[in-house]
């Protein structure tokens, strides 16, 4: 799929070849900003006068001489749960609306360093908790290939940032597919790390066991720059590997010769026929490349939904007990402090934070704990096991990333439960903490984009890429 | 504060042979530079809300990561109490207050760093101690309004954050001491080891150690009763006081037909009783999970080794060795006080000078109660003067003037002091003349005397003291006086 | 909303059909062990920022209403 904005890779080197400057890259996505984004709402909030004064920084640095980041001057947009200094961090909810951290998250600072330009922070489902952005307090994202359509989520904002052509990249959170599902549904390229290679410090939590960060970019090549970027070992995040970051974009040429591509036995039911079809698709063109397509299965993947939907809510009601009116963002007056509690997390919460709380604080209980949360954790042990068994036939795994293409707003809001089928490609990922990227390959219903997921061991990225790399190529 | 042994016994017996168990939480806050899981300064009493961060505030975002000093002396307090320290994890333990700022504190809970232990309590008593598990402070707040700053009826509070992720260490104790004396023994002897180990300042002035009492009462021999725990005893004395009202109160209950609720109770230091803080019914549900944030902590044996090589002599092995050199009792006193100023080298020192270790005994207890371990007084001249008075040249009384002067300038000769002073030992015929004197001159008393009334001596010794203008050697007189007699 | 948890709920009771009983639970991706920081002073935030983005604060403290049960410790 050609795609009609310049690569971050294009980009950085112009800027950095002074063919063009960070102020007219930026100036140029500033202006599509103004164009477009109030029909598709993909920022909380437009930086516009911090992003002026670092392009201009940039270009003097660059006129100086001195030496610049890899991603100088490039424009990028940021999942509005990544705490950015003195900067409104609101994760789309009003309990936190108008907090401007005293600090910035670990991927926000090695942007900064590697010279990126912050345009904007973007709009998700509340607190990352949703799969369409429209659970956002501040109105949903419109998908910018079809703005009758959602984004996708929780990443939306970031999703439809860059499909709009309001940044070059933008990075996202996936917790059970959060950038994935906005990638394969807005037609771009979208990663979810190998749990630990991305540093959690500064993001605010949804699933910590759960939780990574990654790129949204209109190509392989850009997701493998980025990562770069952010990746590699955080001593402020105790859950981050301790090992240098894994070289991405010197492995994209390799090809997928000799690779084995595993492919589901058994397809859950509820796959748009268009997209089943692009799999096949896909299947041909990796053989045709060399690979060799193999059958796995994954016995315990029909749980992992509920493994899911049992240890992220109760992970979060425990993340998301801090905001209680007491050192920032809202609180309503009452008399007492038990009262000014409830008070403030009833008017500062959502309906699906508050369903996620309580289903998790359940889940947690005295009593309840070993029929839901322990249960829980085994049938996480139970996909893990199966990943391993089916990678000792396969390399990579190849799945639809979503069901489905992008579908009209408000059509799964009123049953969450149909809402959290749009995750059952993605979830076994986080639950085992591996790697998977999606990639865009073709369109399905509506002319939408379908999205090819592709899934990795833990620490397979430099497969999982190459794989991309050759998906890209075939498209 | 005064030592366990020394203190005064008020702990009684229980009446119709009840007895009362007691089980001890102490908190503990260790002595690091920084926070448990952050890098801001772990220091009591600097202004309110400077020494915060994102993790000590709960920011959004923000993530622990464990201060390896503190595991440290985890461990090293671990080893001083004879526990096992085993591979262990931590736990969120959920729940609202405005203390605790991420509404979860994380602590150890069913795998804790430390288990299995014991201290040695006088008389050979063994009071196992179930697990010490590190655990974050909590923050501080201050009721303003209402009735003398309490939380009931206050109008508002100030939160004060400092505290908040301090390292804690919390030593849980077996359910074996039986009464109010081995209670305060244990936290007295737990405070020696906490110091001798460095693990913490352990002053509960200050709050760095907490203790939380839990008391049942039973005939002996039969099941354990209900127990009830007694929070915010704050003091040693505190302690005692606490459990011996507790257990009575208990009683009382009983005996009159009624069952004892398990419950959570305060301790009223000015009033001198407990009160119901709340009852087990409306007690929290935790929800514990193991933290997802942190990883497991499983120290390597080497490690483990290298602490246990570097632990000081503790306390009991230190009274032990104090008591070997001077030949007091290891559960005297003056052995308890020495050591717990830590002056017990100091008299070994003395010792070594060629000083009588007795004698020094005495004199370091009784002069350098304001010192620290190590006395500005030389060892030397303290080991001269001990020579002096065991050659009886100088009397005991003399003795201590002379310490006291050395004392007040921080060291001196002992020998010019006394010759400064015109204190020289009277030679025994001039001391014997002079109890002859005596005995002419107190016909009466030394008829009595004589007699065998003991006390008429008094007036005798008295006397000649007197005579002698205090020069004469009390010891010397007496045996004078009794050989005398005995003719 | 209490319909729809419970219904979720019944729908998770699909588990229960699985035998767990030797199936150690996974709480965490990966075995990580041992990961400490050294005990090193790195300067914190400033308190006047943090408390200006607090709801209410007094005297260098954050102010909040009076409770009416206690705390832990």
């Amino acid at each position: 799929m050609t795609q009609p904005f310049a690569t971050v890779v294009d980009i950085a080197a112009d800027i950095a070849s002074g063919k063009t400057s960070a102020v007219e890259v930026l100036e140029q996505h500033l202006a599509r900003i103004t164009e477009r984004e109030s029909d598709i709402h993909a920022f909380n909030l437009v930086t516009t006068e911090q992003a002026r004064a670092t392009a201009q920084q940039v270009d003097a640095d660059i006129k100086a001489g001195k030496p610049v980041g890899p991603l100088a001057g490039v424009p990028v947009a940021l999942k509005d749960n990544m705490c950015t200094r003195g900067i409104e961090t609101t994760c789309s909810s009003k309990i936190l609306e108008g907090w401007k951290p005293p600090y910035d998250a670990t991927v926000v600072t090695r942007l900064q360093q590697a010279g990126a330009v912050m345009v904007g922070k973007t709009n998700l489902d509340e607190f990352a908790m949703g799969s369409s952005t429209e659970n956002s307090a501040f109105g949903p994202t419109k998908n910018p290939l079809d703005t009758s359509r959602v984004p996708g989520g929780s990443s939306g904002g970031s999703a439809a940032a860059v499909a709009a052509g309001f940044a070059a990249v933008s990075l996202g959170s996936d917790t059970g597919g959060s950038i994935r599902q906005p990638a394969s549904l807005c037609g771009l390229v979208g990663v979810k790390p190998t749990y630990g290679l991305v540093s959690r410090q500064g993001i605010v939590a949804f699933a910590s066991s759960l939780d990574q960060v990654g790129p949204f970019t209109h190509t392989v090549a850009d997701a493998a720059l980025m990562m770069e970027v952010i990746g590699g070992h955080d001593p402020l995040d105790s859950t981050s590997l301790p090992q240098p970051m894994l070289s991405l974009t010197s492995v994209l040429g390799q090809g997928v010769k000799g690779m084995r591509i595993g492919r589901l036995a058994d397809m859950p039911d509820g796959c748009e026929p268009e997209v089943l079809a692009r799999m096949d698709a896909a299947y041909v063109a990796l053989q045709a490349a060399g690979a060799t397509i193999v059958d796995i299965s994954l016995p315990s993947l029909s749980y992992c939904l509920t493994a899911y939907y049992l240890v992220a809510p109760a992970e979060a009601s425990s993340n998301l007990a801090r905001y209680d009116g007491v050192r920032y963002g809202m609180r309503v007056e009452t008399g007492d402090l038990h009262s000014m509690y409830g008070a403030t997390r009833a008017a500062g919460f959502g309906a699906e934070v508050k369903r996620r709380i309580m289903l998790g604080t359940y889940a947690l209980s005295a009593g309840y704990f070993d029929a839901y949360y322990g249960k829980a954790l085994k049938v996480r042990r139970l996909i893990a096991n199966d990943f391993a068994a089916a990678y000792e036939k396969c390399d990579v795994i190849l799945t639809p990333t979503s069901p489905t293409v992008a579908f009209p707003l408000g059509d799964k809001t009123s049953d969450p439960l149909t809402m959290y089928l749009c995750d059952i490609f993605t979830i076994p990922t986080n639950l085992a903490g591996h790697a998977a990227m999606s990639v865009p390959f073709g369109t399905g219903a509506h002319n939408m984009p379908v999205g090819v997921q592709v899934l990795a061991p833990a620490l397979g990225e430099q497969t999982m890429f190459r794989v991309a790399a050759e998906l890209e190529r075939a498209s | 504060m005064s030592n366990a042994s020394s203190a005064p016994q008020h702990s009684t017996d229980l009446p119709n042979g009840w007895e009362m168990v007691v089980g001890l939480e102490v908190h503990v806050e260790l002595d690091t530079k920084t926070k448990l899981f952050s890098a801001s300064p772990n220091h009591f009493g600097d202004e309110p809300n400077t020494n915060i961060d994102p993790v000590t505030l709960g920011l959004p975002g923000a993530l622990p990561v464990l201060n390896k000093h503190a595991v440290e002396l985890a461990i090293r307090l671990g080893l001083a109490l004879n526990c096992t320290v085993q591979p262990s994890t931590f736990h969120r333990k959920n729940y609202f207050y405005q203390d605790m700022p991420k509404a979860y504190q994380i602590s150890q809970y069913d795998q804790p760093i430390n288990i299995d232990g014991y201290m040695m309590l006088p008389g050979d008593v063994r009071i196992g101690i179930e697990r010490a598990h590190l655990e974050e402070d909590t923050g501080k707040s201050t009721h303003i309004g209402g009735t003398s700053g309490r939380i009931h009826g206050s109008d508002y509070s100030l939160v004060d954050f400092n505290r908040a992720g301090v390292p804690l260490v919390e030593i849980v104790s077996r359910p074996d001491i039986r009464n109010s004396d081995q209670a305060r023994q244990y936290v007295a002897e737990l405070r020696s080891i906490l110091l001798a180990v460095g693990a913490s300042d352990a002053k509960m002035e200050e709050g760095s150690m907490r203790c939380d009492v839990n008391v049942s009462v039973r005939k002996p021999g039969a099941e354990f009763g209900t127990r009830c725990e007694i929070k915010n005893v704050n003091s040693i004395r505190a302690v005692g006081k606490a459990i011996d009202y507790e257990a009575r109160r208990q009683i009382d209950v009983l005996e009159s037909g009624g069952t004892i609720r398990q419950e959570t109770r305060h301790w009223d230091d000015g009033e001198g009783r407990t009160h119901t803080l709340r009852t087990k019914e409306d007690a929290d549900d935790y929800r514990y999970f193991l933290e997802p944030d942190l990883v497991l902590l499983d120290p390597d044996q080497e490690w483990i080794e290298s602490i246990r090589a570097s632990l000081p002599l503790l306390p009991a092995a230190r009274r032990a060795q104090l008591a070997t050199l001077t030949g007091a009792n290891k559960e005297s006193e003056s052995v308890y006080v020495i050591v717990e100023r830590g002056q017990d080298d100091y008299v070994s020192a003395v010792a070594q000078a060629g000083g009588d270790a007795a004698r020094a005994l005495v004199y370091v207890q009784q002069a350098f109660a304001e010192e620290g371990a190590t006395p500005k007084v030389a060892a030397s001249d303290i080991a001269t003067l001990t020579q002096m008075e065991r050659d009886a040249k100088i009397t005991a009384t003399q003795a201590k003037t002379i310490l006291s002067e050395m004392v007040a300038n921080g060291g001196g000769d002992p020998v010019a002091i006394a010759a400064a002073k015109g204190f020289e030992a009277l030679d025994t015929s001039a001391v014997e003349a002079m109890v002859d004197a005596a005995i002419a001159q107190q016909a009466d008393a030394w008829a009595k005397y004589c007699a065998g009334e003991e006390k008429a001596m008094g007036a005798l010794v008295g006397a000649i003291m007197k005579s002698s203008q205090g020069k004469a050697d009390g010891k010397v007189v007496t045996a004078i006086l009794q050989a005398r007699r005995a003719k | 909303m209490t319909s729809q948890l419970s219904g979720m709920l019944d729908h998770f009771a699909d588990i229960d059909k699985l035998d767990l009983s030797n199936v150690a639970p996974l709480a965490q991706p990966f075995p990580l062990k041992n990961v400490f920081r050294e005990d090193v002073v790195v300067a914190g935030l400033d308190r006047d920022e943090v408390l200006a983005a607090a709801p209410a604060a007094e005297d260098g403290r954050f102010r909040v209403p009076p409770s009416l049960g206690l705390g832990e410790q």
